[in-house]
């Protein structure tokens, strides 16, 4: 070892520096991930929240969670129609994009969007398959992939 | 005789749980009294155990193949219009197949620390003989007791559900099984830190045996993270290959902390500096590995994401639990032996930046983890339902990616202890010309998105770095061997196997930074077309020709057939499809990608109408996105470059 200063001194200095650059890390990333929370935040609620208190208006984010009603479903080219339900209430939504290949008649639905005059207006819906076996057979696939959002096309 | 085979397997299950748990507690007595005999004992008992595991998958893939659907798995997994290859992977097609997949290849990789560690120190390989059993046998536990996939329905159905169609790719054969090798792997590391902390072991002995378990879990983590992107990117057809779904987060945290761990082990070997700090790196990333499987099978998180939920997910947050307090405790009780020898002289030193890199990658893991938990958390305490999605991950993970890009091209060329800035102008004259050249080049052709250049330019930064190392490489050995260029370029990959690989792996990332900054330049575009009808988008033209049908026992392909033309030359017809898989009622979408080294043109049928024949066409343009899988190939490559054993032969 070949330490110019003492022992003691040494360390202590080199703990200081390593305890300054990791405050300086962590408070960097911690202000960076509390910035992007706020913005980035979207919020669940059930269709009766949604149509009842028609908390579409203040909030921007808004993800909705409910069931297809059967026989409800409309596809216009690319603009799908339907309504969901989650079991009380029913709200009509409209979407246009790519429509997931798990979506059909009483499968559960995630949309996100805006409500605007009794009608939700998705830009994003991600769609879970009426899974037959996996709750039959009590137990899950691993969860991956099937459900992942990236199935349905966030 | 179809029964019998599959009865072993399950008793093979008893077998293995058996073996493990003599060895576990041989590998303690070992431990105890310095015996290297019930060591050999505990050795003997862990290939044992390996043994067992594999005649139980080996039962369970008997089963597969021949369709014993009254086993309740075989019934959920697989159907008998599958083929062979998939009936293979089906055997982690489910929970509890995983669950004892995931035994074998724990079972499997402590066979072989056996076998490479077989004449090394009792008292450190004894107690990491225990942690690594111990892990086994709450696997085998979990199996046997919580998920049984030999559990038999007590009527025989015909056939078998099938398996999801999305995943029967051939990525999905080979990605599970890439990860598993990855997340478990690390366990090997952990056990060794355990067996150093509690044998007081704590010299670079334990280091450099555990580092080497690492680069391979790592390898093979980095690699199954990329191969499920290319599986996302084939067939999911949202046009990406990573959303920050929660079960990627899962497997990219310990990744993180993995390569943090690699990097400042180095430090530890070479200046007997941060030696907590690396304790804590790599139980945070065996920890990682466990809570990544726990948000997997859980429930518990993004409850969207996943259906059923298992109450396995309690068992890991007790066993998660455990991992976290034996692992702190044992490093308080040695801190004293974990002092330093050496500090930190300066912020200008090669310490220094690796110490920072090291603080960004654990950083950007625990935000990865923060962002992943911060759903439930929310829901505990107000209530509220909140999603975080990718834009939330982005915003923090793009500076953090980019810090680790720019400390990559200074780690390498920057002196330990303490630089100066003028030897620093020397050194990186070359790097940091390359940086400013690159972005002046970019500007010029009207780039200007901000994050783009930064990542282009550190990119360039981080090559003229791995430039000038190898160079500096080459010079030497040709000044003191007297070998020509191209020999001396080969021969430091076996003299310097590790550091030069290890900058292969370097030049791959650089590789991938560039996909992701063709990331930036995205565009997506929607249409409908009338047969003969064409497209025009950028510089490209597509023709919708019509519909196609293909008819299957099992499947009705439709597909649209499109004629791309590129600045008026036809260069592919792009068939996107839509299967629809009669058993399971469902559709599964087929993607048509038109790939250049420039950019993918990435087609989808969103939907069409037999009788207008009419198709709903949807098309991303996707910049440099093969550079994505290059740069992929390109790290493992080096990774594998830094395993091989290149030296040994030398020695002898």
């Amino acid at each position: 070892m070949t330490e110019t200063t003492p022992e003691t001194k040494g360390r202590r200095a080199g703990r200081v520096r390593f305890l300054i650059g990791f405050v300086i890390i962590l408070s960097a990333v911690g202000f960076l991930v509390a910035r992007g929370a706020k913005n980035a935040m979207v919020y669940y609620i059930t269709v009766t929240e949604l149509v009842q208190k028609d908390r579409g208006a203040d909030l921007a984010g808004l993800r909705v969670k409910g069931n297809v009603v059967p026989g409800t479903i409309e596809k216009d080219e690319l603009v799908l129609r339907f309504e969901m339900s989650d079991g009380v209430t029913a709200v009509p939504v409209t979407y246009k994009g790519i429509v997931p290949d798990t979506f059909g008649e009483n499968g559960e639905v995630v949309v996100e969007g805006t409500l605007a005059s009794g009608n939700f207006e998705a830009d994003f819906l991600m769609a879970k398959c009426p899974s037959k076996y996996e709750a039959e057979m009590g137990e899950e696939d691993k969860g991956t992939s099937v459900q992942s959002p990236k199935s349905t096309g966030v | 005789m179809r029964g019998n085979m599959i009865q072993l397997g399950y008793y093979a299950l008893w077998g293995a749980l058996g073996s493990a748990a003599f060895a576990l507690v041989f590998s303690v007595l070992a431990f105890r009294g310095g015996r290297e005999d019930l060591q050999t004992s505990a050795r003997h008992a862990t290939w044992a155990a390996a043994f067992f595991t594999t005649v139980a998958c080996a039962g369970i893939v008997y089963a597969f193949l021949m369709g014993d659907y009254q086993m309740e798995y075989v019934w959920g997994n697989s159907d008998r219009d599958m083929p062979t290859f998939y009936k293979l992977g089906a055997l982690w097609g489910g929970q509890s197949g995983s669950l004892l997949f995931w035994g074998w290849l724990l079972s499997m990789y402590t066979a072989l620390v056996g076998l490479r560690h077989r004449k090394d120190h009792v008292r450190l390989m004894a107690p990491t003989t225990t942690t690594l059993m111990s892990v086994l046998v709450f696997f085998l536990a979990l199996v046997l007791f919580g998920t049984n996939p030999f559990r038999r329905a007590d009527f025989i159905p015909p056939d078998g559900v099938g398996l999801n169609p999305l995943l029967q790719h051939p990525a999905m054969v080979i990605h599970p099984p890439c990860l598993y090798l990855g997340m478990i792997g690390f366990t090997v590391p952990f056990a060794f830190a355990v067996g150093a902390l509690v044998s007081g072991r704590l010299d670079n002995d334990w280091l450099k045996k555990a580092r080497l378990w690492a680069v391979v879990a790592w390898l093979f983590l980095g690699a199954g993270n990329i191969l499920g992107g290319w599986w996302a990117y084939l067939e999911l057809g949202w046009g990406g290959y990573w959303a920050w779904d929660p079960v990627e987060n899962a497997s990219f945290m310990p990744w993180l902390a993995g390569t943090a761990y690699i990097h400042s082990a180095m430090i530890q070997e070479r200046k007997q500096m941060l030696k907590i700090w690396n304790m804590v790196l790599i139980l945070s990333t065996f920890v990682l590995t466990v809570m990544g499987t726990f948000i997997t099978r859980s429930g518990l998180i993004s409850s969207v994401h996943s259906f059923a939920q298992s109450n396995i997910g309690y068992y890991f947050a007790g066993f998660l639990l455990a991992s976290i307090v034996v692992s702190l405790g044992l490093i308080i009780w040695r801190r004293n032996e974990l002092k330093s020898q050496q500090h930190l002289d300066s912020y200008l030193s090669r310490e220094s930046a690796f110490l920072f890199g090291n603080l960004i990658l654990l950083g950007g893991a625990f935000a990865v983890l923060w962002g992943t938990l911060f759903p439930m958390f929310t829901e505990a305490i107000k209530g509220n339902r909140i999603s975080l999605g990718p834009p939330f991950f982005n915003q923090f993970m793009i500076p953090v990616g980019l810090g680790i890009l720019f400390l990559m091209g200074v780690g390498p060329l920057i002196p330990w202890r303490r630089a100066s800035w003028s030897g620093l102008s020397k050194v990186f004259t070359v790097p940091a010309g390359l940086l400013l050249a690159a972005v002046a080049v970019l500007l010029i052709f009207g780039v200007t998105h901000a994050y783009a250049l930064v990542t282009f330019g550190f990119c360039a930064f981080v090559t003229g770095t791995i430039f000038t190392e190898f160079k500096q490489g080459i010079q030497a050995r040709m000044r003191s061997q007297g070998e020509n260029p191209i020999a001396a370029f080969f021969r430091l990959f076996t003299k310097g196997q590790r550091r030069y690989g290890g900058y292969i792996v370097h030049l791959g990332v650089v590789i991938i930074f560039i996909g992701f900054a063709g990331a930036a330049f995205t565009q997506e575009s929607e249409t409908t077309l009338g047969r003969g009808e064409t497209w025009h988008f950028r510089n490209y033209a597509l023709t919708y020709r019509g519909l196609a049908v293909e008819q299957t026992p099992s499947v009705e392909r439709i597909s649209a057939d499109v004629l791309l033309a590129k600045n008026d030359h036809n260069v592919a017809v792009m068939k996107p499809r839509k299967d629809w898989y009669q058993k399971n009622q469902q559709l599964a979408s087929e993607v048509a990608i038109h790939a250049t080294l420039g950019a993918d043109l990435y087609l989808i049928l969103a939907s069409f109408d037999e009788k207008a024949d009419r198709a709903s066409l949807k098309l991303y343009w996707n910049p440099l996105v093969s550079w994505y899988w290059i740069g992929g190939l390109v790290m493992v490559l080096g990774g594998i470059l830094v395993l091989l054993p290149l030296r040994r032969r030398q020695l002898t």
